[in-house]
């Protein structure tokens, strides 16, 4: 007998319920007596013998940062709570997640704004890493990846600027999916960059992600067709992206590429990465849009910010508007140089992050936290800037602590990367 | 190694990869006014497939932004605003052989649209 959803709504509820579980720090709003009311409608319509499709019943959480109809946007921020005004509609995304019969069971913690791959949170709490409770969860979709890694839901919808589904999802032992920027509408999404901004699935599958993916997109939501291995073309990204990894992540990577030797694998250098350095070296493109966005509420209400965002908020202050219009231009130039690296391989790996998620205490010293923070952010960012699609792997070795493998695909080639990285999942997992 | 024989080195190369040799050299003809009732019958059937509300809308085709799936490419929309979405269709030998949801270098939303023409 296939369990309802009411009964899985009903043991996720009980996960967050767990005074000894992370629940509390994971999920900031939880929407028991609609999400009860939706899974009951759920279970009506299956013994009717009907469906709105495969995410009917589905059990779902949704990031801070998302427009509910009537509930102010808090994006992780208790200033943003204060000043903000209720959402006049769901945002498109929540919308089709509904008409599609997903079960909203909660809005989940976050970075503050969105702003760090950390994951830590000031204000609501630090919710700990499924692995080791000291550690952190990685972000900026923390809560996200707690949620869907210690069965709060199925699936949770969180978003990626410059990694936020796949580091929480590689700290936490789970996948993460960043689309192609425009695939889906980041309307009604609180926003942290408008040129970077994505929104995507973390769960603890490929097929899961893929399943969200879909209904996100609008797109129909069918089973991953599978991929061979032998007819797939891998580029093993060389150079700065293997730097600096610790002496966990890097044997698990190994270990992981040995097992995909029934691919063509051939090593590649990525040289338009040397456009992201330029970029760089001119301030960046999220940091002057995320000041923007801010530049009001950093004269107002500065003191109410989480120290480590407000600190990378203001030091975007100085930034020149021409190098930030340069730097668009310059980024149009790189998606087209890495859109050609493409017409030779079927997809990148690379580690999802050098290092595995430092404990709380390693992160505490606001210097010790932006190094950490530059460097689980570093391989994931490239993704958001050449608007390549992207997916995090879970990989272990053995009782260590969980890191990722990831998959750039060519833009566009959203659900070619899904087929690829269900056969990879497989593939790694044995 | 004599001249004769390089060219004779580089004359079976071309050979054996003639189908990319051939493709760079003679680029892909541009779809014309004469094919547009072929494109708008192919865009009939593809639209269906999409799922998106209401009806279809298309701009010029105009030559490919982006570097891969063929040189000339026309974005489709559909024309319900708040659940709009933009696609790229890909021509290669004048006929529609590809499409995807549009992405940024495709530069669909700056382009301009018209309902697909009645039959």
């Amino acid at each position: 007998m296939t369990t309802s959803s009411r009964d899985h709504l009903e043991q996720a509820l009980a996960k967050i319920a767990d005074p000894n579980g992370e629940g509390a720090r994971a999920c900031l709003t939880v929407y028991a007596d609609t999400a009860r009311a939706a899974a009951d409608r759920s279970d009506a319509r299956r013994k009717a013998g009907t469906t709105l499709g495969p995410l009917d019943g589905v059990i779902l959480t949704i990031k801070d940062l998302f427009d509910v109809a009537g509930e102010v946007t808090r994006a992780g921020s208790k200033v943003l709570a204060r000043r903000g005004k209720p959402a006049t509609a769901d945002a498109p995304v929540v919308a089709r997640l509904r008409e599609a019969g997903a079960v909203i069971i909660a809005k989940t913690n976050m970075t503050e704004f969105a702003y760090s791959g950390v994951g830590a949170n000031p204000h609501f709490g630090t919710p700990g890493n499924p692995a080791d409770r000291r550690r952190i969860p990685g972000g900026s979709s923390s809560g996200a990846a707690i949620a869907a890694a210690d069965g709060m839901c199925r699936i949770s919808v969180g978003t990626d600027t410059g990694g936020s589904t796949r580091i929480p999802a590689a700290m936490c032992g789970i996948v993460g999916f960043k689309p192609t920027a425009k695939r889906i509408p980041t309307a009604g999404a609180f926003p942290l960059s408008f040129s970077l901004d994505s929104i995507g699935p973390l769960a603890t599958s490929v097929a899961d992600c893929a399943l969200a993916d879909a209904v996100m997109a609008g797109i129909a939501a069918e089973p991953l067709a599978p991929t061979s291995l032998s007819a797939t073309r891998l580029g093993l990204v060389k150079g700065l992206v293997l730097e600096n990894l610790d002496s966990t992540v890097g044997p698990a990577f190994e270990k992981a590429i040995a097992k995909l030797a029934a691919a063509k694998r051939t090593d590649v250098t990525l040289a338009p990465l040397a456009m992201l350095g330029d970029v760089n070296a001119k301030g960046g493109i999220a940091p002057p849009e995320a000041h923007a966005i801010h530049r009001d509420l950093l004269a107002t209400d500065a003191a109410g910010l989480d120290p480590n965002v407000r600190l990378r908020l203001q030091r975007a202050a100085d930034i020149k508007a021409a190098d930030y219009i340069l730097n668009l231009r310059a980024r149009i130039a790189a998606i087209a140089a890495m859109d050609r690296v493409f017409d030779e391989f079927d997809a990148l790996v690379l580690p999802t992050s050098p290092i595995v998620a430092p404990t709380m205490a390693e992160v505490a010293d606001p210097d010790d936290f932006a190094r950490r923070n530059m460097l689980l952010l570093r391989n994931t960012a490239i993704a958001n800037f050449f608007d390549v699609c992207a997916i995090s792997l879970p990989v272990r070795l053995g009782n260590s602590l969980p890191c990722g493998l990831m998959l750039f695909g060519r833009h566009g080639n959203d659900r070619k990367l899904l087929q690829l990285a269900a056969s990879v999942e497989h593939a790694i997992a044995a | 190694m004599t001249i004769a024989v390089r060219l004779l080195t580089v004359g079976l190369g071309l050979l054996l990869c003639g189908c990319s040799i051939t493709d760079s050299i003679f680029p892909d003809p541009e779809p014309e006014r004469a094919d547009f009732q072929d494109t708008v019958a192919q865009i009939r059937n593809i639209f269906p497939n999409l799922k998106l509300p209401g009806n279809p809308e298309i701009s010029d085709v105009h030559r490919n932004r982006s570097a891969s799936l063929g040189d000339w490419a026309l974005c489709l929309r559909n024309d319900i605003a708040d659940k709009r979405q933009y696609y790229t269709m890909f021509f290669r030998n004048k006929k529609i052989t590809d499409y995807r949801l549009s992405v940024l270098s495709d530069g669909c939303e700056a382009e301009a649209f018209a309902p697909l023409p009645q039959h």
